[in-house]
């Protein structure tokens, strides 16, 4: 079996959905040992090579829920988290299975709960000291994601005097969608939920915003009210970093024209990202547009690429 | 290392750059690539594009 595939098979086909990652987290430790790497478990997240502290990999290997038959067809390996994220990981860690002279400098973590509340990359930048970042998320293998969006997830709740239909007076159902009317002006929102009758409505908002581009939400009075249940900053790497001038050198090293990608998801980078200060930037082989959808797949050519061009940016980032 | 600005044609000097390194146009604003050292050569930087997901 071709030996860098050998991981990512094995990993697409151990279903990992965020709250049921064990079996996962200990196929990457065991693999990563016969390898030759340090690789231990804490808190469901594998570490590898901990006492590497010049570079950072951060990758995930939880998924979202569905099953995708594990199959390699034309050329492509199908399956739930062969893009999002487990192959830019497994791409990641066969590059420092290269790497043996750098093993000590760079350090990789798989967290377990990227898809779920990104509990470990928040205790990360609360605890670990501030380094350059390469987030291993699907931005092709000759793209580099320089940003991120940001999420605001909010409810509001209105509530108007009960009304006759004959009255002009607006129903709390008319006035909530005129309020997320008015947001969507300026702010792409997405209705996830919503509740009510003509006299109490309550909407449940996942706004996603560009850096520099906060969502204008109207303010709360007596009749409307509103809660933000989460707010993940948006991230925008600085294109001018040597990280970014090392993956543009790595692209084009192994016959790629780079393209940078600004996401409209968000990943861990928006949460490093809003505190360390270290350049960061996301990379990883794999179609970011098949994220979450049932034709997740991903190239094994393009897999290999990554491969290569993780290897190449690594070793000159540590130049 | 002298070179013209592909977008507004300024002429750009620069000292201590790196292959492949991004630099701005002091003059137009736009984002340059260093393609070569010997002959010193500028191209514009790669593209911008929106990408849905993670």
């Amino acid at each position: 079996m071709d030996e860098d595939i050998e991981l990512l098979k094995d990993l697409v086909s151990t279903p990992s959905v965020t709250g049921n990652t064990k079996e996962a987290a200990q196929l990457i430790k065991s693999w990563c040992i016969s390898h030759g790497m340090d690789a231990e478990v804490t808190d469901g997240a594998v570490t590898v090579n901990p006492c590497g502290e010049e570079l950072l990999l951060l990758g995930h290997f939880d998924t979202v829920p569905g099953g995708i038959p594990l199959r390699i067809e034309n050329g492509e390996l199908w399956g739930r988290g062969s893009v999002d994220a487990k192959g830019p990981l497994c791409a990641a860690l066969n590059a420092l299975k290269g790497l043996p002279e750098l093993r000590d400098r760079v350090s990789l973590v798989g967290v377990p709960d990227e898809e779920g509340s990104s509990e470990t990359a928040y205790r990360l930048r609360r605890t670990m000291k501030e380094r350059p970042c390469i987030i291993l998320e699907p931005s092709g293998w000759d793209g580099i994601t320089i940003s991120y969006n940001g999420r605001l997830l909010v409810e509001i709740e209105v509530t108007t005097p009960p009304s006759h239909s004959g009255h002009d007076i607006p129903f709390s159902t008319e006035v909530a969608l005129d309020i997320l009317d008015r947001i969507r002006i300026t702010s792409k929102a997405r209705l996830l939920e919503v509740h009510g009758d003509i006299t109490r409505t309550r909407l449940k908002l996942d706004i996603r915003y560009p850096p520099d581009e906060r969502p204008v939400l109207p303010q709360g009075t007596e009749t409307v009210s509103i809660r933000t249940l989460e707010d993940v900053k948006p991230y925008r790497s600085d294109k001018f970093s040597w990280l970014v001038r090392s993956f543009v050198k790595a692209i084009r090293a192994s016959g790629g024209d780079p393209v940078f990608k600004r996401k409209t998801g968000t990943a861990d980078m928006n949460v490093l990202g809003e505190v360390w200060s270290t350049p960061i930037i996301a990379f990883g082989p794999g179609n970011g547009g098949l994220d979450h959808t049932d034709e997740e797949r991903i190239s094994l050519d393009e897999y290999r690429k990554g491969i290569e061009v993780l290897r190449t940016a690594i070793r000159d980032i540590l130049s | 290392m002298n070179n013209e600005c592909p977008m507004c044609g300024c002429v750009l000097c620069y000292t201590n750059v790196e292959l492949n390194e991004l630099l701005p146009c002091p003059d137009c604003g736009s984002d340059l690539e260093v393609r070569s050292l010997d002959p010193f050569t500028l191209e514009m930087a790669p593209l911008e594009r929106e990408d849905w997901g993670e």
